[in-house]
Parts: C-alpha cells; sequence; structure tokens
C-alpha cells in the first residue's frame, strides 16, 4: 500500500514537472470548471465574447456519442471551428439549440443567428459570455447535492450517477442519430503497469462504450490493432493522449490512480 | 349511359403538385443522406462484420465523399467528419480481422 501511495506521488510531481516545464502553470480547476471549455475561433470577429462552454450541463443529459459522433464535435477545444452559419443551418450547437427543440418538457434556446437584434444580444451572451455567471456556478452546486461524490476532477462519480439511475441520457436525436443494432462489447482485460508494485490496469469496454460508442475511440485515439501492441506511458498520457484526451480533461483525472489501478493484488 | 366524371380532390392535387414541383436537388439530399445513414449505422456492429461487407462499406464511404463533398460549407463540414469517423472504423476492424486471418 506505502508503495502505491510513493508510485501515486511520483506521478503527481512528474506531472507538476510536465505542466512547469510547458511554462504555463495550470491551476486545479474548482468543481463547477472541470470540464469547462472557451471555444474562440470567430467570435471576436462577431464582437462577441468566446462562449463558455460546461460540459457538465449537456454531460448530465446526453452521451458523450451523441455529440462528438452523431453532432460532430471534435474531441479537443477548437478543433470544430465552429461558426454561427452553422449553428444557423441546424449544425453543431444549432443541432439542439434551434429554438423549437425540447428537453423533456423544457424548450432548449436557439443559439446563433447570422444578424442580431439589440432584444437577441440577451440570448447571445448566454453562451458568449463576458463575465463568469454566479447563476451557473448555484446551479451546478445545486445540481451536486443530488449526485454520488467523487474526489476529483468536478467531484460528480458520473457512472454511479447513471447506474443509480439519477441520469437517463440521451443517447438518440431524431433526425440525427441513426437506428442501430444493439452492440456486441468486447470484454473487459487488463493491461500491467510499467511500475512495479502498481495494481494492474482494468480496463472495461463496457463501461466506454456505453457513453462512446466504438469510432469516438478507434481508431482515431487508439490505433493498435493488436493488444499489447501499443505502449502507453503516464507521460503521454498526461500529455493529452490516449486515455487523457478524456481523462484530466473532462472525464475523472489520471491523478485518480485507483480508479484504473483497480485490480487487486491475489493474495 | 352513365359518364365518368372526374373530381379533383384538392388533397391530392397538393401532393402532386409538391412531388411535381419538389426540387431535383432536394429529392438528391434526401437520397445521399439515406445511403450515409445505411452505410454508418452499423458502427456498433463492425466487429461482427465479415471482410467482404466491410470491403464493401468503405467503397460505399468513398462514394459518399465525393458526394458530399459537393455540399455547402457546413453540411461538408458535420457529414465529411461524421463520415472520415465510420470510414476509419470500418477500415481498422478490416485490419484487424485481415490480421486474424493471416495469424490463422
Amino acid at each position: 500500500m506505502k508503495r502505491i501511495v510513493l508510485v501515486c506521488l511520483i506521478l503527481l510531481c512528474g506531472a507538476s514537472l510536465l505542466w512547469g516545464a510547458g511554462g504555463t502553470k495550470k491551476r486545479k480547476p474548482l468543481p463547477h470548471e472541470f470540464g469547462s471549455v472557451l471555444i474562440s475561433n470567430y467570435s471576436r470577429q462577431a464582437g462577441l465574447a468566446p462562449v463558455q462552454f460546461d460540459h457538465w450541463v449537456h454531460r448530465k443529459n446526453y452521451t458523450c456519442r451523441v455529440c462528438h459522433v452523431d453532432v460532430g464535435f471534435g474531441m479537443t477545444a477548437n478543433s470544430t471551428k465552429i461558426r454561427a452559419v452553422d449553428n444557423a443551418k441546424g449544425y453543431f450547437c444549432g443541432t439542439c439549440h434551434n429554438g423549437t427543440a425540447t428537453f423533456g418538457s423544457t424548450r432548449i434556446f436557439a443559439s446563433c443567428a447570422t444578424s442580431y437584434t439589440r432584444e437577441d444580444y440577451q440570448r447571445c451572451v448566454k453562451c458568449h459570455a463576458l463575465e463568469k455567471d454566479p447563476a451557473r456556478e448555484e446551479a451546478f452546486y445545486h445540481f451536486l447535492e443530488r449526485m454520488p461524490r467523487e474526489t476529483f476532477g468536478n467531484g460528480i462519480n458520473w457512472e454511479k450517477a447513471e447506474e443509480d439511475g439519477l441520469l437517463k441520457l440521451v443517447d438518440n436525436l431524431d433526425g440525427v442519430s441513426f437506428k442501430k443494432a444493439s452492440m456486441k462489447v468486447e470484454g473487459d482485460f487488463a493491461l500491467k503497469g510499467k511500475v512495479e508494485g502498481m495494481p494492474e490496469i482494468i480496463f472495461s469496454h463496457a463501461k466506454h462504450t456505453v457513453w462512446n460508442g466504438c469510432e469516438l475511440c478507434h481508431p482515431e485515439i487508439f490505433m493498435g490493432i493488436k493488444k499489447g501492441s501499443t505502449k502507453y506511458s503516464m507521460i503521454e498520457l498526461f500529455d493529452g493522449k490516449y486515455c487523457g484526451v478524456c481523462h484530466d480533461k473532462v472525464a475523472f483525472p489520471q491523478t485518480d490512480c485507483k480508479r484504473c489501478h483497480s485490480k487487486q493484488a491475489q493474495g | 349511359m352513365s359518364k365518368l366524371t372526374l373530381k379533383a380532390n384538392p388533397a391530392v392535387v397538393a401532393v402532386l403538385l409538391l412531388v411535381l414541383l419538389w426540387p431535383a436537388a432536394a429529392r438528391s439530399e434526401e437520397a445521399w443522406l439515406a445511403v450515409f445513414e445505411q452505410t454508418c449505422s452499423k458502427t456498433s456492429e463492425a466487429m461482427t462484420l465479415s471482410v467482404a461487407e466491410l470491403n464493401a462499406l468503405i467503397e460505399k464511404c468513398g462514394e459518399l465523399q465525393k458526394i458530399i463533398e459537393t455540399q455547402d460549407e457546413s453540411t461538408r463540414k458535420v457529414y465529411l467528419k461524421r463520415l472520415q469517423m465510420c470510414r476509419n472504423l470500418y477500415a481498422y476492424m478490416l485490419e484487424h480481422k485481415k490480421g486474424g486471418q493471416a495469424s490463422k
């Protein structure tokens, strides 16, 4: 046990050094900020502030697959290059934020228009927020109260929340998603850690495919065909590769060692 | 002798007019979207598809790409990305299957 704690400490120090080497001192995001993305491709050109996108707001209602496969959002900030005209045509944010779509009984507010009036501007600043909105922060903590807790990230155990029926994620958007056959899920497998004494990683295909499908991860993130052919290192993972594409950014952080290195030693 | 009279039902006339006047472009758009759905809706069962089926789907993706490239910028951006994801998965599975066959 002491050895595991020591390894975790070394990894944490390593990660801190890596961040330091990058020349940017990263502040640990607060629970309500975790997973937030600043989208700023064309906003300033249009005289608006960048979009403050809260992942948690969307994650509580939809699977990752719906947005990142069916709607077509990229997996890294600003890679999609969303334009107001795309939204106005009913793509990207405009797929749901079109003023007519609903979630449950709530109508989803419309997103961008290619031109806007002073009255419309109030709607624009819902996403193109100049300043932090205390109401958004408050909404998060209100939501958090009902969720199973987790130490890291935004403090929510999303997996358990879904298991407990607290969240019922939408995995199909009418007119956008396809009707698909039920998936034959690959079994879990173990990956041996490089550091002696560190428990093996148990990778669950089932846990990942339920939210992501297949094409979100293969082959773009995980291209290895044969099991064991790709050698992963924690440095690469902390650098945003492989598991690091989601974990640290929106899924639980990789500093939560035990979530992955979970195989109990045979005694 | 009875006289055959045709009474024009306004609803039928409206449907007929709609079909006749519906722009060909809109119909062809529907057509490629249907092919797109047919082609990319098999990603969840990609593991169970045969080499021949995967090859056929990849070929279909190639044909679709040419059509999508002629669409407006927004449509192109969304559907080329979606197509790339599904095509790449089929290619990945194909490589996996071919690898499996070679090692047998």
